[in-house]
């Protein structure tokens, strides 16, 4: 509510005060249009048209508002009021209401919708006229793919809510919609398929949306930051995609997905663990090759953290187990080197993490440049100036490559190598194996929205595990994720193929 | 059942924490890793041990280099610590690979070495036991290797080679040297290392090996001699079996290359003496055929057959006569064959072992399967 306003203040018949009231709101806001004008069979008849220039279609003000009300002789009845005329007879649009709450006109007027006074009225109509420049559907460059659909959202929430509708036509796809943020009354939306999604997740996200005070939202990650479970774990409790395709995946699995206007990001929940490595690709490739991959992409995330902290572990703790040649070229590789190998594998870290971050931020123009300083510079000049023992440069290298196949968990796992390498240095092994306890008892404590964060890779049932660790074959995944879509667990038939008999 | 299956998917995880090693942080450049030992009597005091370090040579392409460093001590730990006063580094025995005795030290008795090897955290019990045969046992660590910078390594790749082509003596570890020194019914021997000019230069070369009586040498034997032991011992996988046809004209010798071997070791009681069968059963190729026998006829080929078998019995009898009189010690493991075969026997003649040993009657039966003869049938003839 606006401070010294409310809807029973100052809100009159007159034209000109209600006027004077909107342009006391809109003060230093040149942007409004305050448009006049008059039917030219009854000029009594006095009209003001206000909107926000930018945003509206100036077409449909032109051609369906203004034009119908000036060029059209209107008959006024006793039982009919004017507005009701102007409404039901006169506007040409699909969307028009009439209202008398100052509220509702100033957002209509920010949405870029066109308000309608007229002089003795004490209501007014508002109109859709909404119209803003949006970006082109394009795929999204962070969440590329190589099969399947090609397209991402927008920052525009409609336009996003029409690519999901088009691939899921049931009338059991919901989609409510809420405002947040004090100021910036950002739109978004919560799409599930009734009958999939738990009612109880549903009511959680419900309450804690409900307890969102924000004066504005700007991306998604606003948001999650506010409904997440585990707020301070490095992982992600809640997911988020770029991918129409992706979001209507999440959906049939029974899981929910919000949309946010001004954001190509959607947040979908609950989200697990096994999340971050199963990809939109492993669905449209053969599952042969989804398998493969992600089992890769798993080995390469336990690689990403732990190969720092298991070399030093190895070089200044376990020498016995290295064996003798590799002994010996580490050894001679480290020669002269000044720095202990922790303060190296530290240093070389914050190198590659600088370079990563400065590729992020650099304009794309100066990549090139970018990589010859770090390969030819950074790398092969520091090993032979003894700054840095190659090996070492090996293991981070390949840590920071690695790490760059599950971009979603890239902040994660830098600070996971980090803690691990620390407590390598401290203890070695044991240090490590230590961490790694911890971690993984992290890891299987927390819940996304009640759902078990590991489930279900905490199962030893073959079962749960089908789309996992490999992808099975989608004849084969007959059900859907246990605790997610537990309401109606049957996915689909098997197509008469089983693991059992030979294909046909 | 599902329930078990995660209990043993945990007893990994938990060994994990049992077997992760020390805890100190050492810098990997910092180790002066020790390749190899030697230990001699010393001058002043009882031991001088010779140690092998991994030297790097400084300079813009760095390169192993093999450094040695004595120390002298009235116990081997006190020899090797004293070194350090020179080296000015603690070694580091964790990848320590061969450690050889000189014969001085061995006559006094090894026991001293391997309680300290076989008690060391650091030390492995595969590290490789040798004897040397040259007057210490530092100057095999000081004499060149070929294709390794480190000597002691070289010893290693040697034996690895012994096994494969020569068959000449075998590698003796930590553990099986104490398993022989405190079995029943055998004695242990250990491959000897020493000396031999190659190209005019001081190389090492391993092939022989010394024999024990408890921790004690007693004797050596060569490198031709020891092939007899090990084909008794069953140890022979690969090497090559000379045959001289004729011996006074010494012509016709045929070279034959082992494929494999079984030996048979029985024990008997013949007219209440204890006896012993040896069965051998060889599998050779002909790879050098200087005769002008023919492969071809069966007359020839059982007449090679039987020559070979002859000599080969020969020449296992006279490697167990030799041990039994000149040095009465059971380096076959006759002994334990009595104990694992004949258990009862085995009891009462165990405190007499050493003079049953000594008159123990031997039979050696071998049969020699020639299987090819390479890509010629009849050796090549010369036409004047």
């Amino acid at each position: 509510m606006y401070k010294g306003f409310s809807e029973e203040n100052n809100w009159t018949e007159s034209l000109q005060q209600n006027e004077a009231l909107l342009r006391e709101l809109f003060k230093n806001d040149d942007t409004i249009i305050y448009r006049h004008f008059e039917n030219q069979f009854n000029s009594d008849l006095k009209f003001a048209a206000i909107f926000s220039s930018g945003i509206v279609n100036n077409e449909i003000i032109n051609e369906n508002i203004i034009l119908p009300i000036v060029a059209n002789n209107i008959r006024l009845t006793d039982k009919v009021k004017l507005i009701d005329v102007l409404k039901n007879q006169i506007i040409i649009s699909n969307d028009i209401t009439k209202t008398r709450e100052l509220d509702n006109i100033i957002q209509a007027i920010l949405n870029g919708n066109t308000v309608l006074l007229h002089d003795g009225a004490s209501e007014a109509l508002i109109i859709n006229s909404k119209d803003w420049p949006t970006r082109v559907i394009s795929e999204p460059e962070n969440e590329k793919g190589s099969l399947g659909p090609r397209e991402g959202f927008t920052e525009s929430l409609l336009i996003n809510l029409a690519m999901v509708k088009r691939k899921l036509k049931t009338h059991e796809l919901k989609f409510k919609f809420r405002v947040l943020g004090s100021r910036s009354q950002t739109k978004i939306c919560i799409c599930y398929i009734e009958g999939l999604a738990n009612e109880a997740i549903l009511a959680e996200l419900e309450t804690r949306l409900d307890k969102i005070h924000l004066d504005g939202i700007l991306d998604a990650n606003y948001i999650v930051e506010f409904i997440k479970d585990a707020p301070l774990s490095l992982f992600k409790t809640v997911g988020n995609t770029e991918r129409p395709d992706v979001v209507a995946g999440k959906l049939l699995e029974g899981r929910i997905a919000l949309i946010l206007d001004g954001t190509p990001v959607a947040i979908t929940l609950p989200y697990l663990f096994v999340e971050y490595f199963q990809t939109n690709d492993d669905y449209y490739n053969s599952f042969f090759i989804a398998s493969i991959t992600r089992i890769i992409r798993l080995f390469s995330f336990i690689l990403t953290i732990s190969a720092p902290a298991v070399f030093l572990a190895l070089t200044a703790f376990h020498q016995e187990i290295i064996p003798e040649p590799l002994l010996l070229s580490i050894s001679l590789s480290r020669q002269r080197v000044p720095f202990p190998t922790i303060i190296e594998a530290l240093i070389l870290g914050l190198v590659f993490e600088s370079m990563r971050e400065a590729g992020v931020r650099a304009s794309s123009n100066i990549g090139t440049s970018l990589s010859i300083v770090g390969a030819l510079i950074l790398g092969q000049a520091a090993v032979d100036a003894h700054f840095f023992s190659a090996p070492m440069l090996i293991i981070v290298g390949f840590t920071v490559v690695a790490g760059l196949m599950f971009p979603k968990l890239s902040g994660a796992s830098m600070i996971l190598r980090l803690i691990l390498l620390f407590f390598a240095a401290l203890m070695g092994i044991y240090g490590y194996i230590f961490a790694l306890s911890g971690l993984f008892i992290h890891l299987f404590q927390i819940r996304s929205f009640g759902v078990p964060y590991m489930s279900p890779l905490n199962s030893l049932n073959f079962q749960d595990l089908k789309d996992t660790i490999i992808r099975a074959p989608w004849w084969y995944m007959e059900y859907r994720p246990k605790f997610i879509g537990a309401l109606n667990r049957i996915r689909q038939s098997n197509g008469d193929r089983k693991l059992e008999k030979k294909l046909r | 059942m599902r329930k078990n299956y995660a209990k043993f998917l945990f007893l990994p995880l938990i060994m994990i924490f049992l077997i992760s090693g020390c805890w100190n942080y050492r810098e990997i450049e910092g180790l002066a890793i020790v390749a190899g030992i030697a230990v001699d009597r010393g001058i002043h005091h009882k031991y001088l041990a010779t140690m092998e370090i991994i030297g790097f040579k400084p300079g813009q392409e760095s390169e192993i280099e093999s450094k040695l460093v004595s120390g002298e001590g009235d116990s081997i730990l006190e020899a090797i610590r004293n070194s350090y006063n020179i080296s000015g580094q603690m070694g580091y025995f964790n990848h320590t690979r061969a450690l050889i005795i000189s014969q001085d030290v061995a006559k006094m008795g090894i026991l001293p070495i391997t309680d300290l090897l076989f008690r060391s955290p650091l030390i492995r019990v595969s590290l490789a036991i040798l004897i040397s045969k040259e007057k210490t046992a530092g100057e095999v660590l000081a004499a060149r290797s070929l294709n390794q910078p480190i000597k002691s390594f070289q010893i290693c790749e040697a034996f690895a080679v012994q096994q494969k082509a020569l068959s000449k003596t075998a590698e003796i570890k930590v553990f099986e040297a104490v398993n022989a020194m405190g079995g029943e019914g055998t004695d242990l021997f250990l491959p000897t290392v020493g000396v031999i000019s190659n190209q005019g230069q001081p190389t090492m070369e391993l092939s022989g090996m010394a024999v024990f009586q408890q921790d004690k040498l007693v004797g050596l034997l060569d490198g031709e001699e020891s092939k007899y032991v090990l084909f008794i011992r069953n140890k022979v996988q690969e090497g090559i079996l000379l045959e001289n046809m004729d011996r006074e004209a010494n012509a016709t010798l045929i070279s034959f290359k082992i494929l494999k071997n079984q030996t048979w070791i029985k024990p008997v009681l013949a007219k209440g003496k204890p006896g012993v069968k040896i069965a051998v059963k060889t599998t050779v190729d002909i790879w050098e055929l200087d005769s002008p026998l023919n492969y071809d006829s069966e007359q020839d080929r059982k007449m090679l057959k039987s020559q070979a078998e002859k000599e080969l019995q020969a020449n296992i009898l006279r490697i167990v006569r030799k041990v039994q009189q000149n040095y009465g010690t059971d380096i076959f493991g006759f002994g334990s064959q009595f104990r694992s075969q004949m258990p009862e026997l085995w009891k009462e003649i165990k405190p007499e072992w050493r003079d049953y040993f000594t008159q123990l009657k031997v039979a050696v039966k071998a049969e020699v399967e020639i299987q090819k003869s390479g890509m010629a049938i009849k050796s090549l003839k010369v036409e004047d």
